[in-house]
């Protein structure tokens, strides 16, 4: 098992990483709203898959547990959904994979206790780099550069929430869900969305202010 | 609560500038995916869509198979529960003892309330087949002896 690059603190310049993202910004927002409903399930889950990747690796701090967990996600949605109206697809989704990524978390926690006890645990933190990663194929990799700084320091920073309000404030903010859809991907109610967003976001204010 | 913060949780994201700038990083890292993960992405979800496929047409057949099961499962108990039906026309008994071997016209009631009996004890009656043979032929040497006997 291997850390991705998103989990090491890498100090991150404002100035690349605005120059990063300014184009981003300008751009509006496609919220879940917004977007097109997919006709199909297998176009539902090409929309989908690469955020819900993303969604995957900052939670779980790897990229291949995360492809496992997606993948799991998506055979579940569809041996059990894909009989679903295509609205309703989008909130079973991220629950499904809300509930896995909670899974994988847990059984690493046992798996380190384990460790821990027979005394060969590890910190995933001081892991070393991969010793692969792909080409950087990008037409400006300073850019790109700056792209996974910012990153980084934004998937540190959800990290250090706690466990529901990173959930809160990766469907709602970033996936774009509506209040209704997060909580009934999140199985609470949408005060109790309200809530750990609100509290998300108090602390995030506060901990990316350097990329503010 | 602020004004800010409070359109952060009721209106649209986009209103909040630390959420806005969360979503373009985020959206930068989703197209940035490198070739590697989006191709194992790819394969996992056409891998999922096959999957689904082969679980629709499982669903259709589980019920067919399964009840086809169950019928197989009860005519097996049945034909096991009724071991002298099926004895009656291949016993050993009956495919032993010649027809002309009957000549005090044991009838066919008879030939049911003895059958059962032999099922029974069947690998006995198996054991002792040359035994019952040797009995069978034994009413033609009867009849033969009060000739002899006269004489």
């Amino acid at each position: 098992m291997h850390e991705t690059t998103d989990a090491e603190p890498i100090p991150a310049s404002g100035a690349a990483m605005n120059a990063a993202v300014a184009l981003e910004t300008a751009s509006a927002p496609l919220t879940e709203s917004a977007r097109p409903v997919a006709a199909t399930i297998e176009a539902f889950l090409a929309s989908v898959e690469r955020r819900a990747w993303r969604v995957a690796e900052i939670a779980l701090r790897d990229s291949d547990e995360a492809l496992d967990a997606v993948q799991d996600t998506m055979l579940r949605l569809v041996r059990h959904y894909s009989a679903k109206p295509a609205e309703e697809w989008s909130p079973l989704f991220w629950g499904i994979l809300r509930r896995r990524i909670t899974d994988l978390q847990r059984r690493r926690t046992v798996r380190n206790r384990i460790l821990v006890w027979t005394g060969r645990a590890t910190n995933d933190d001081d892991e070393e780099l991969p010793a692969w990663e792909a080409p950087d194929l990008g037409p400006d990799p300073s850019r790109a550069l700056a792209s996974r700084q910012a990153h980084a320091a934004m998937s540190k920073a959800i990290r250090a929430l706690p466990h529901r309000q990173q959930q809160a404030f990766m469907l709602r903010m970033l996936e774009g869900l509506d209040v209704a859809d997060t909580a009934k991907a999140m199985g609470c109610s949408a005060g109790s969305v309200k809530t750990h967003l609100s509290r998300a976001m108090d602390a995030l204010r506060t901990r990316l202010e350097e990329w503010r | 609560m602020s004004k800010l913060h409070e359109n952060t949780v009721n209106d649209m994201p986009g209103d909040d500038e630390v959420a806005s700038r969360a979503r373009a990083i985020f959206r930068t890292a989703c197209e940035q995916a490198d070739s590697y993960h989006t191709l194992r992405l790819g394969l996992a979800r056409r891998k999922a869509v096959n999957a689904g496929s082969a679980h629709r047409a499982l669903k259709v057949w589980a019920p067919l198979a399964g009840a086809a099961a169950c019928c197989a499962l009860v005519v097996g108990v049945v034909w096991l529960q009724h071991p002298a039906d099926r004895l009656q026309p291949s016993s050993p008994i009956a495919a032993a003892t010649p027809a002309s071997s009957n000549p005090g016209g044991l009838n066919q009631g008879d030939a049911d309330e003895a059958i059962p009996d032999v099922a029974s004890n069947q690998m006995e009656v198996v054991q002792d087949l040359d035994f019952y043979r040797w009995l069978a032929a034994q009413p033609a040497m009867a009849s033969a002896a009060p000739v002899g006997s006269r004489r």
